[in-house]
């Protein structure tokens, strides 16, 4: 559209290169749609051939809906445990991430193997350490005399599965802080220590308020993952989703209805929270709008 | 350093400003080599701190130095079904990212639904769909009277840890996939289409070679991964790893021995295998330097 067709105001010209624009918007549109519309009707024939096949090999539906209950009380002891580990999560990652940047080279180092090791093992083997190892070690205590210490490692299985989730997450999450702190310019820094700010106040004032426009979706995204891997914790014995899902399918050998169950809640899930975030992302990307 | 004191061919005189900027780089070196070997030591006063406590705690070395052969066997099990399970996640991930790029509803349909629905829920849950779910399905079907479809259903636990590996990590690389191949530029569709090659001969010869090339170290990254996830499949029975060691701690109560084995043997393992990937992204990037 070159200028001279732009709307003056007062003028009452109409540009046809406007109309013939504005037509191939709408017909990109109305392509686009109707291709949603195919792809969800194959999404809904997807789902309902899968049903029909399940029927067809006497799958039980009535034994779904009479015990699906229980498994939807999974439900927030799955966002409990996420969200408690999250937060927890998220102050290791701080102090992880402090510790990397750091110029202390014990800082440096603890926050180095603590973070090589936790990438490098298994979720499982720590959880297992944790919720069978250090009773192990807590019985020692005791045995030598530290009763309170040893007492303290014995940790109940949602103490086990939340300390063991958020040195996990802490680990991934040092990596997203250590970002969101780079993220800020060096010049920022130089200016806070040439006005005198100690090192604390400047990461306090003109550091973390600018690192957490970039950490706060990672930590989100970071949270759906968790939700899914809080169904390991089943394994220690919390009553989340994939335990009470797994409790009835071995009582009455019912495992496709109740495992269905539990993963539509963590689909379901899934779902609302990554909506969530895409809302959150959208609202913190206005502030950088021009 | 300006153009004119930069060594010209045959000239013999040594910029004083070379031999200082030398020597920076020099002490430069020095300096982060000093502070390498700083982190080191605090990373070996670390780990000797650690095994002095556990020591002091009557943990049995013994034992372990026993029993360790028995769980490093799992590390071959353990080395097989990740590389088995990346190489059909590789292949299904392929797939799975030309249907989300194709116009064809149903394969864009099939395709989205099956990333949604695997990213959307727990590798736990769909490796007991796997492992419990289909032999149901299975036992309905011989009942119904096919006998040779139903034994199909019932899978040994090898071929469930492998077969719900490769389902979950297809998913997840699928996007990286269909990202290499976007990345493929639009210029060379459009000549060899211009040349008359037929879709499928475009795809085999021109986007998929560079495709896959962009996107070998996420293969290599996703299979460090799974060398970690691998430990799920001990749930179901699969003699890895973490399936011997918890198979010896549980017996003898010797938790946190052949725990702390089992995650030696990982942390080994995927330090070899992030050493590996890292050579191999070097060789891969020394083709496109100038």
């Amino acid at each position: 559209m070159s200028m001279e067709t732009l709307r003056q105001p007062g003028t009452t010209a109409v540009d046809p290169d406007l109309y013939m624009g504005l037509e191939l918007l709408a017909a990109q549109n109305r392509a686009r749609l109707i291709q949603n519309v195919k792809v969800g009707a194959v999404w809904v024939g997807l789902v309902a051939l899968l049903a029909a096949m399940l029927l067809g090999v006497h799958v039980d539906p009535s034994y779904a809906a009479e015990h699906y209950g229980f498994v939807l009380q999974g439900v927030l002891t799955t966002i409990r445990v996420s969200l408690t580990s999250i937060s927890f999560a998220t102050c290791l990652g701080l102090f992880g991430a402090l510790g990397r940047v750091s110029r202390n080279s014990i800082a440096q180092g603890v926050s180095g193997l603590y973070i090589s090791v936790i990438r490098g093992t298994p979720l499982l083997i720590q959880l297992l350490i944790i919720y069978l190892g250090l009773p192990q070690i807590g019985r020692q205590l005791i045995a030598l005399g530290f009763r309170q210490l040893g007492e303290l490692l014995t940790l109940s299985a949602t103490q086990s599965g939340i300390l063991a989730l958020g040195l996990n997450y802490g680990a991934y999450l040092t990596e997203v802080f250590r970002a969101g702190m780079q993220s800020v310019g060096h010049g920022q820094r130089e200016a806070a220590r040439a006005l005198g700010m100690t090192p604390v106040q400047m990461l306090r004032r003109v550091v973390l308020p600018q690192a957490i426009r970039v950490v706060i979706p990672n930590v989100g995204n970071y949270f759906i993952s968790m939700q899914k891997d809080s169904a390991l914790v089943s394994i220690v014995g919390i009553w989340e989703i994939t335990f009470r899902a797994t409790r009835f399918a071995r009582k009455d050998s019912k495992f496709i209805e109740m495992l269905l169950v539990g993963a539509a809640f963590y689909w379901i899930m899934t779902l609302v929270f990554s909506w969530l975030q895409s809302q959150l992302e959208r609202r913190m990307a206005h502030a950088y709008e021009r | 350093m300006s153009v004119d004191t930069v060594r010209q061919p045959g000239a013999t005189a040594a910029d004083p400003g070379l031999s200082m900027g030398l020597e920076l780089l020099a002490a430069q070196n020095r300096a982060r080599l000093i502070q390498s070997a700083k982190v080191g030591a605090v990373w070996v006063g670390l780990v000797a701190l650690l095994a002095a406590t556990l020591l002091q705690l009557r943990i049995d070395v013994p034992y372990a130095a026993r029993y360790y052969g028995y769980v490093l066997q799992g590390v071959t099990t353990t080395l097989w079904v990740s590389l088995v399970s990346i190489f059909f996640a590789t292949i299904l991930a392929l797939f799975g990212a030309l249907g989300r790029l194709s116009r064809n509803s149903i394969a864009q349909g099939v395709s989205g639904l099956y990333i949604s629905v695997i990213r959307g829920t727990p590798l736990l849950v769909q490796l007991w769909l796997i492992h419990l779910g289909l032999p149901q399905i299975g036992i309905e079907l011989i009942g119904l009277g096919f006998p040779r479809l139903g034994k199909l259903f019932i899978l040994r636990a090898v071929q469930s840890g492998i077969l719900a590996l490769s389902l979950n990590y297809g998913a997840y690389m699928a996007e990286v996939f269909r990202a290499g191949i976007q990345s493929v530029g639009h210029g060379q569709r459009e000549a060899a289409q211009a040349i008359g090659m037929t879709h499928w001969q475009m795809l085999r010869r021109v986007v998929l070679p560079q495709a896959i090339r962009v996107s070998i170290p996420d293969i290599g990254n996703n299979f460090i991964f799974m060398l970690k996830d691998s430990a799920l499949v001990s749930v179901i029975g699969v003699m890895e790893i973490t399936c011997r060691a918890s198979r010896l701690a549980r017996r003898d109560s010797k938790c946190m021995e052949m725990l702390l084995v089992a995650a030696a043997a990982y942390w080994i393992l995927t330090n070899i295998a992030s050493w590996l990937q890292s050579r191999l992204e070097n060789r891969m990037a020394r083709a496109y330097r100038h």
